[in-house]
């Protein structure tokens, strides 16, 4: 990052993502122990917190991104970033905070398996490599994120821009878990790989969309 | 030194022309007058120069270079208008040594004198000021911030008199002022008239006018007398503007007064003025 601006950008919407993820993550943590506490393992169908926690985590780091995405670009304009250089920053802080929420959700997950009455089941069963499993999680994340972003700001430009992002957010969001079974079977390959080659399409088209929509925006006075 | 020019620019919404064929330049060491009517086009043309907006054709010019997405040009200009701070819990202290990051010229002990004069507490949270300070810290920002190009839209809007007052003095006092352009946006023109180096009107998205305040005060005179005599000196000019008091009337003139109006005047025992600068902006964008 040899740009200060991008370099200073990034770290202020770093701090703003670390700051909403604490508290996400404290209450997601406290209410997981309260559940399973109040109504048991079973009747949760036993499902583990890193489970769980991780596909909360894409709920998440969508609405951080709604919330950056049209939120922040004016503050970004009053402090001479560009919108490109918004953008930069905007991509890199959400790679950032995905990682580091993935890792602190497998982090504190290893912490509250320890304790008896918590579950052990994850919703989905992927064959792949541990490695490339938690790849996934993390480019889903991204995902959801850099679909956060495109919805935030195409409803700063306008109500058009903003329901076509919705409605792509949903296709690219449910299609990959559909579309694995195809792929698995067309590449004779392990189950979950199907859905990492369709995720990381996906981010990429999000990355060139987002920047469609950043690059021209009229910042609003 | 940095200028801004406009050559020729015209800016679209869709199909609807906001400005028109813009023809303009504002050059370092000079207070500029930005008038207009509400909708006229003047947030517009301040936000094409902020490039919140991108022209539609034409050639914008800040420094020589287009200023759009221009990383170079963009901290050049500082463009402020009212906004919201309710959502921002920082201090007054921390939004400034925030700026201070990004504008490494931000004067932060300028700012904090300017601040003081209006008795307004650093540690005080941006949330909680009211909209004539949120309007204060804005104008301390503009300031303080040292950039060369300045564009202040509307910010005395909810500042009490004495407040205006102090920051009218700062501006005439800014620091660096002469290799400053500053641009205010404004309808209390009568109020900050003494300020403008030069005026621009805008009206209906072109320009109007756009020359020195002396050369368009020229333009017109305010003549004073008794009612009748001022009756029989106006009948066959363009009166813009009549007030009566008693038998006494004043009334503003639009043309340029010659030797033999003066020997009229001095025979009608009527006495003359300037016009003032908020007379004649209402009658040039009358549509009547």
């Amino acid at each position: 990052m040899k740009n200060n601006r991008v370099r200073l950008a990034t770290n202020h919407l770093n701090w703003a993502g670390f700051f909403g993820m604490a508290w996400y993550v404290a209450i997601f943590t406290l209410i997981y122990i309260a559940l399973f506490l109040i109504f048991g393992s079973a009747e949760l169908d036993s499902m583990s917190y890193t489970s769980i926690g991780l596909n909360a985590n894409r709920v998440f780091m969508l609405v951080m991104g709604i919330i950056v995405g049209g939120g922040y670009i004016s503050w970004a304009f009053s402090l001479a970033i560009t919108r490109k250089q918004f953008y930069k920053a905007n991509l890199l802080s959400g790679l950032i905070i995905s990682a580091i929420l993935v890792a602190a959700i497998l982090l504190v997950g290893l912490l509250v398996n320890l304790l008896p009455f918590t579950g052990t089941e994850g919703i989905i069963e992927l064959q792949m490599h541990p490695v490339l499993n938690i790849i996934t999680v993390f480019i889903q994340t991204y995902l959801a994120y850099l679909a956060g972003t495109l919805i935030g700001m195409g409803f700063y430009r306008n109500s058009w821009a903003g329901t076509l992002a919705i409605l792509i957010t949903v296709v690219f969001n449910m299609s990959p878990d559909t579309l694995d079974p195809y792929i698995v079977d067309i590449l004779n390959t392990s189950n979950g790989v199907g859905m990492l080659i369709v995720t990381t399409i996906y981010v990429i088209i999000l990355v060139i969309l987002n920047y469609v929509y950043t690059r021209d925006v009229a910042i609003r006075v | 030194m940095v200028s801004v020019e406009f050559k020729n620019v015209n800016f679209n919404i869709k199909k609807e022309k906001i400005l028109n064929n813009i023809n303009l330049n504002f050059e370092p060491g000079k207070i500029y007058g930005l008038l207009g009517r509400n909708g006229a086009g003047k947030t517009t043309l301040l936000s094409l120069i902020a490039t919140y907006q991108k022209v539609t054709s034409g050639e914008l010019t800040v420094a020589g270079e287009n200023p759009y997405e221009n990383e170079r040009v963009l901290p050049l200009v500082n463009f402020f208008h009212q906004s919201n701070y309710n959502d921002d819990t920082d201090s007054i202290k921390a939004f400034f040594e925030l700026r201070q990051l990004y504008y490494p010229d931000f004067n932060m002990s300028y700012a904090e004198d300017l601040l003081a004069e209006y008795k307004i507490s650093r540690d005080k949270k941006m949330s909680s000021l009211s909209q004539g300070q949120a309007s204060v810290i804005e104008a301390i920002m503009g300031l303080a911030t040292m950039a060369p190009v300045v564009l202040f839209d509307e910010v005395t809007n909810g500042m009490d008199a004495p407040s205006r007052e102090k920051f009218y003095k700062q501006v005439l006092n800014a620091k660096d002022r002469e290799n400053r352009v500053i641009v205010l946006s404004t309808h209390m023109v009568s109020e900050m008239d003494y300020l403008f180096d030069e005026i621009t009107i805008i009206h209906h998205g072109e320009v109007l006018v756009n020359e020195t305040v002396d050369t368009f005060l020229e333009s017109g005179y305010e003549a004073t007398g008794h009612i009748e005599a001022i009756k029989q000196f106006s009948a066959d000019k363009n009166v813009l503007h009549s007030r009566t008091l008693g038998t006494t009337r004043a009334v503003s003139i639009l043309g340029q007064i010659t030797e033999e109006e003066m020997q009229k005047m001095d025979e009608l025992d009527i006495r003359f003025a300037p016009i003032k600068l908020q007379d004649l902006f209402i009658n040039m964008t009358d549509d009547k």
